[in-house]
C-alpha cells in the first residue's frame, strides 16, 4: 500500500515538475550558448530593457565568489549599506569561483525577482550566455572586478541591450604601479609568485609587473604560477631564499592573502624581513602590524568598492537614468599604502564605522535622489576614489 | 632478502638521480646543503599525512577528506591557541583530527556506501563547518606558536609520529589485521578478523595523522583560510602520490620509509623545476608522470604475485 502511495507521489511530482519545465521561459538555449555565439544571442535581442516605473520596489542580485573572504565581506557591506540608503532590495549568490554556478546564479537571481544582476564572472565565456539568461528575464547583467578582452565577446556585450556594463580596475596600470614601487625601493632582483594561470586578473596585473620591470631594468630571477595555499606560499619562499641568494624583492601578485601570509612566514622564519622588499595585493586583515614590523613593504587593495560602482549602475539603470542604458566602462585605480602610517589611515577611513559612502553620498549617486546626475560626474566620482578623497569628504564627520 | 635489497637500491637510486639530474643542470642553484634540508622539512608535512592514509588505502579504501580535515583542524588549533596557548594548539589539533576519522569510518559503515563517495561528500562538509567556524575571518597564528614548524620542533614531531606509524604497522594486531583485511578481506573475515572494526581503526588513524599534519601545517605557513566547492581536494594528492609510493614498495621496504623518500622526491622535483626557471604548472604533470612510472615499474616487477588494490 505504502509503495502504491510513494508512486502516485512521484508520478503527480514528476507531472508538476514537466508542467513547470514547459512553462518556463526556454532555458536550453542558454546552456548551450558559447562565447562563439555571442553575435547571434545578441542578434535576437533587440529591443531595450524597460525601465521600472515610478513607485515600483528596485531588486539588484549580486553574483560573487563567496560570503567568507575578507573581500566578500567588504563588498557586502559596502552594497547592503547602499541598499538601505536607496530603500531597495539586494540578493546575494555565491558563485565559488566555479564556472557553472556564475551562470546558474544569474538564473537564479533573475527567477527570484531581480530587475539586474551584477556579476564577478570567473571567465568572459559566460558573459554571452548570461545575456541570453537576461533577456529570458528581460533584465540586465553588469560585471565588477572583471572586463572583457575577447573582441568578439566584448562587441557582442556592449551592442547587447542587456549588458549594462563593467566597473573593474585596470590590472595592467596596477601592475605597473606596483613593479614602479619595487624600483623605487632600490630592488634589482625579483622572485615572482602568482596564482593561477588562465585567470585574467592575475595575468593582467602580471603583465604590468613585467611592463615595470623592463623598463627598469629589474631581473626577475624566478617565478612560480598556481601558489593558492599558505604551506605553498611558505615552501616556494624558502625555495627561493635558499636558491637566489641575490633576490632582494618578491612580489606576490595575488591569490586572495593565504598565499602572501605564507611567503611572508617563510621572510619572518629566515629573518630576511629587512632584507627582502615584500609588495603584494589584496590588504591582509594584519596590514597594520605587517607594515609597522617591515614584513610588507607596499600593497594594493581595497577594491571592494567597484561593485559598489557596478551596484549604483545597475539601480540608475534599473530607475530609469538615461544614460545608464547603454553600457557604461569604469576603470578604478586601486588604493595603495606604502607605509604603516597609511594602512592606519585606510583602516580607519575606508573599514571603520564609516564606510567611503556615506547614506547621503549614496543617494547623490541615484538618479531617484539626484536627478540631474550625468554620466560623467557618475565615472569622476568613482575614479576619484583614493584614501585621500576619503580623507578630505570625511574630514567633518571624524570630528 | 634479494627482491628487499634490489627494492631498496631502485628508491634510493630514484632519490639520486633526481637530486643529480637537478644538480648538473643547476650547480649553483640547486642542491647545497641548506636547500637539501629544507626539502627535508617541507616533505614531512605531505609524508605525515601519508602515513595515516597508508592504513587507509591498504585496505582499499580511500579517504578524500584529508585536505579539508588538514584545514578544520589547523583552523581549530589556531582558534584553541588564542585560548589555551600551546596545549590548545597541539590538543585542538589532534582531537579533531581524529574526531573526523571517526565520523568517517562510523559514516562509512553506516551508509555502506563506497569510501570515496563517502568521504568526497564529508569533505564537502568539512569545509562548510570551518568556513562557518571561521566566520569569515582569516585567523593567522602568533608567533610564538609557530616555534613547531621550525626545525628541530618540526623534525621532533615527524620522527615521532612516523616511529608511531612504523610501530603500528609493524608490532601491533591492529597493523596486522589491516595488512591482513588489504590482502584478502573474506579470508581475514573468516579468519575471525572483525573487518568493520578495523575498518573504522583505520579512518581513526588516518584522522590521528592528518590531525599532526595539521599542526605543523598551521605552525609552519601561519595561516590557513577555509575554502569551500571542494578546493581542498587539491592538499590531497601529495600525500597520495606519497602513500602510493609506499604502497608499491611495501613489500620490500617499510611503507613510512619509502612515503618519506618518495615526498622528498617530490619536492625535489618541485624545487628544481622552479631552479631550472620550468613553467611550475609542469610540476603536476612530471610528478604524475614519475608516479605513474614508480607504480608501472613495481607493478611489472610483482607481475603474477601483485596484490589487489581495491
Amino acid at each position: 500500500m505504502l509503495k502504491k502511495v510513494l508512486l502516485v507521489v512521484m508520478c503527480v511530482a514528476l507531472l508538476g515538475t514537466m508542467v513547470v519545465g514547459c512553462s518556463a521561459p526556454a532555458s536550453e538555449d542558454s546552456a548551450s550558448v558559447t562565447s562563439s555565439d555571442a553575435s547571434a544571442a545578441v542578434e535576437t535581442a533587440k529591443e531595450s530593457v524597460e525601465p521600472k516605473a515610478d513607485g515600483e520596489r528596485i531588486k539588484i542580485g549580486v553574483n560573487f565568489f563567496n560570503y567568507t573572504m575578507p573581500l566578500a565581506q567588504d563588498l557586502k557591506r559596502m552594497i547592503d549599506s547602499a541598499a538601505e540608503a536607496l530603500d531597495c532590495d539586494v540578493e546575494y549568490a555565491a558563485n565559488d569561483f566555479e564556472d557553472e554556478k556564475v551562470v546558474t546564479g544569474i538564473e537564479n537571481l533573475f527567477a527570484s525577482g531581480c530587475d539586474a544582476v551584477i556579476v564577478c564572472n570567473t571567465a568572459e565565456g559566460q558573459i554571452p550566455k548570461a545575456l541570453k539568461v537576461a533577456e529570458q528575464y528581460d533584465g540586465k547583467v553588469f560585471q565588477f572586478f572583471r572586463t572583457l578582452n575577447e573582441e568578439e565577446v566584448k562587441d557582442a556585450a556592449f551592442s547587447s541591450p542587456y549588458y549594462g556594463g563593467q566597473v573593474h580596475e585596470d590590472e595592467m596600470q596596477v601592475g605597473y604601479n606596483m613593479g614602479k614601487i619595487v624600483n623605487d625601493k632600490g630592488c634589482k632582483n625579483v622572485g615572482i609568485i602568482n596564482y593561477n594561470h588562465g585567470d585574467l586578473t592575475a595575468e593582467t596585473r602580471y603583465e604590468g609587473y613585467m611592463k615595470a620591470f623592463e623598463e627598469f631594468g629589474i631581473n626577475v630571477v624566478a617565478e612560480t604560477w598556481e601558489v593558492a595555499t599558505g604551506e605553498q606560499g611558505t615552501q616556494v619562499t624558502e625555495n627561493y631564499l635558499a636558491s637566489y641568494p641575490e633576490m632582494d624583492a618578491l612580489v606576490v601578485v595575488g591569490g586572495g592573502g593565504e598565499n602572501l601570509i605564507g611567503a611572508m612566514s617563510a621572510l619572518q622564519k629566515a629573518d630576511k624581513t629587512d632584507d627582502i622588499v615584500l609588495v603584494s595585493t589584496d590588504f591582509t586583515d594584519t596590514l597594520i602590524e605587517d607594515m609597522e614590523s617591515g614584513t610588507l613593504d607596499a600593497m594594493s587593495g581595497g577594491h571592494w568598492c567597484d561593485p559598489f560602482f557596478s551596484f549604483m549602475l545597475a539601480y540608475n539603470s534599473v530607475a530609469g537614468a538615461e544614460w545608464a542604458q547603454e553600457p557604461v566602462e569604469i576603470a578604478m585605480d586601486m588604493i595603495y599604502v606604502t607605509s604603516a602610517e597609511e594602512a592606519k589611515q585606510y583602516d580607519e577611513w575606508f573599514r571603520g564605522d564609516i564606510l567611503p559612502y556615506t547614506a547621503e553620498e549614496i543617494q547623490q549617486l541615484s538618479i531617484t535622489h539626484n536627478p540631474s546626475l550625468t554620466k560623467d560626474e557618475f565615472i569622476e566620482t568613482a575614479q576619484s576614489l583614493s584614501l585621500q578623497d576619503v580623507m578630505e569628504r570625511h574630514a567633518d564627520l571624524k570630528e | 632478502m634479494k627482491n628487499k635489497v634490489k627494492s631498496l637500491v631502485l628508491l634510493l637510486g630514484l632519490l639520486v638521480a633526481t637530486y643529480l639530474v637537478f644538480f648538473i643542470l643547476q650547480p649553483t642553484r640547486f642542491g647545497s646543503a641548506e636547500s637539501l634540508f629544507i626539502l627535508l622539512q617541507q616533505c614531512l608535512l605531505p609524508s605525515i599525512a601519508a602515513c595515516g592514509f597508508y592504513f587507509v588505502l591498504t585496505m582499499g579504501l580511500f579517504d578524500f577528506s584529508i585536505g579539508a580535515n588538514i584545514i578544520l583542524s589547523a583552523l581549530v588549533a589556531c582558534m584553541l591557541s588564542v585560548q589555551f596557548g600551546f596545549v590548545g594548539l597541539v590538543i585542538g589539533a589532534i582531537l579533531v583530527g581524529t574526531l573526523v576519522g571517526v565520523a568517517n569510518g562510523f559514516l562509512y559503515l553506516k551508509f555502506k556506501i563506497p569510501s570515496i563517495i563517502a568521504t568526497v561528500g564529508l569533505m564537502i562538509i568539512y569545509e562548510c563547518v570551518a568556513s562557518y567556524l571561521a566566520g569569515g575571518n582569516s585567523y593567522v597564528l602568533a608567533e610564538e606558536y609557530r616555534i613547531l614548524g621550525q626545525a628541530p620542533w618540526n623534525i621532533i614531531i615527524a620522527v615521532i609520529a612516523f616511529a608511531i606509524a612504523m610501530f603500528i604497522i609493524k608490532f601491533t594486531r591492529t597493523g596486522i589485521y589491516i595488512k591482513a583485511i588489504g590482502k584478502n578481506e573474506p579470508m581475514a573475515q573468516n579468519m575471525g578478523v572483525n573487518v568493520s572494526k578495523y575498518k573504522v581503526i583505520g579512518f581513526i588513524l588516518c584522522g590521528f595523522f592528518t590531525g599532526i599534519t595539521a599542526l605543523l601545517t598551521i605552525c609552519y605557513s601561519s595561516t590557513v583560510i577555509p575554502v569551500q566547492g571542494m578546493s581542498s581536494m587539491s592538499r590531497n594528492f601529495t600525500p597520495i602520490m606519497g602513500c602510493f609510493i609506499g604502497l608499491a614498495f611495501k613489500k620490500y621496504v617499510n611503507p613510512v620509509i619509502s612515503i618519506i623518500i618518495g615526498e622528498f622526491i617530490i619536492a625535489m622535483i618541485i624545487s628544481g623545476i622552479m631552479t631550472n626557471g620550468l613553467d611550475s604548472t609542469l610540476q603536476n604533470t612530471i610528478i604524475g608522470v614519475i608516479l605513474l612510472v614508480i607504480v608501472a615499474a613495481m607493478g611489472l616487477k610483482n607481475k603474477g604475485k601483485a596484490e589487489v588494490v581495491k
